[in-house]
């Protein structure tokens, strides 16, 4: 019984792992991918129909990054209720 | 001349960089210097003493952490503030207990950066705004977790604790019964049950020993 529980255990730990890593990684690029458009903002005000663009690229890197943070939440908390239980 | 901080950008990916040093150039920062290794970083703190650095955890030759960590051994005159996609508690609390002056996400909107680099250079701490909900939600977890362990240590059960939740609000027996859709007489079983297992002898001695063991928390 306690053998299983710390294999649940392992197997959580690694998990928590791999999600680390992976949005970590995913949220490395989509901060370049921000900076970016932030850059290009600075640099385009005699451009003022690209705004939109810039938005749009702002707005779906932030949903990316919120959805990355809930998902990395979401494991997380799966883990401390396994704890917990 | 701008009253900015002068600023050192140590980060191995090298378009970040260079998109970093043009906003904060173009909001009235110096920037230093620019290194792309923990080594690098370290040279860059002893050359430019004063400065506030933006220092990435993930590097190819010595972590920030391990950066910091040196730094503050140096007692190198440098501010770093840690800029990193990492954004859990173990990485934040890390970084600032190695001696670091501020903790912000690479997500972070480039206003609220640049006002925690001004924060820093006049001697406060940053934290961005997700990471201190982030640690916040920690904070009420292990404070949950104390209250689960001591739950279980006075053998108080699930029902009771809702009634101890709602004694600390102004409620009577009779609203909290209507409350748990119990009779009155049920709830004062329960209250009885909670003096006697708590050791106390009335609703705010009761109320006082709950938040103390962490079973309730202020303002519910």
């Amino acid at each position: 019984m306690q053998s299983s529980a710390t294999a649940a255990q392992q197997v959580q730990h690694e998990l928590d792992g791999i999600v680390n890593d992976f949005t970590h990684d995913l949220k490395s690029s989509l901060a370049v991918v921000a900076l970016c458009a932030h850059v290009l903002r600075s640099e385009l005000t005699e451009r003022p129909e690209l705004n939109e663009y810039i938005d749009a690229i702002l707005d779906e890197t932030r949903h990316c990054v919120e959805r990355l943070r809930t998902f990395g939440d979401s494991v997380d908390l799966q883990g401390k209720a396994g704890e917990t239980a | 001349m701008s009253d900015r901080a002068c600023v050192i950008i140590a980060d191995d990916h090298g378009l970040f960089r260079r998109g970093l040093r043009q906003l904060l150039e173009g909001a009235g920062f110096l920037i230093a210097a620019e290194a792309s290794s923990g080594e690098g970083a370290l040279e860059c703190a002893a050359a430019n003493p004063g400065c506030v650095m933006l220092l990435d955890i993930m590097m190819p030759d010595l972590t920030g952490l391990e950066v910091v960590r040196r730094l503050n051994e140096r007692r190198e005159d440098v501010k770093v503030i840690m800029l990193s996609a990492r954004e859990d508690c173990d990485a934040v609390l890390s970084a600032i207990s190695s001696g670091a002056r501020g903790f912000m996400s690479k997500c972070t909107e480039p206003d609220e950066l640049f006002a925690a680099i001004d924060l820093v250079a006049r001697g406060g701490t940053a934290l961005g705004a997700c990471l201190a909900t982030t640690l916040g939600n920690e904070v009420r977890e292990l404070d949950r977790h104390a209250g689960l362990s001591e739950q279980r240590r006075h053998r108080i059960t699930e029902r009771e604790l809702e009634v101890l939740r709602l004694l600390a609000t102004a409620k009577s027996p009779a609203q909290i019964a209507s409350d748990l859709y119990l009779s009155t007489k049920t709830v004062q079983n329960h209250i009885q049950a909670l003096y006697r297992k708590l050791n106390v002898g009335s609703r705010s001695a009761a109320v006082v020993e709950g938040m103390e063991l962490h079973l309730i928390q202020p303002g519910g």
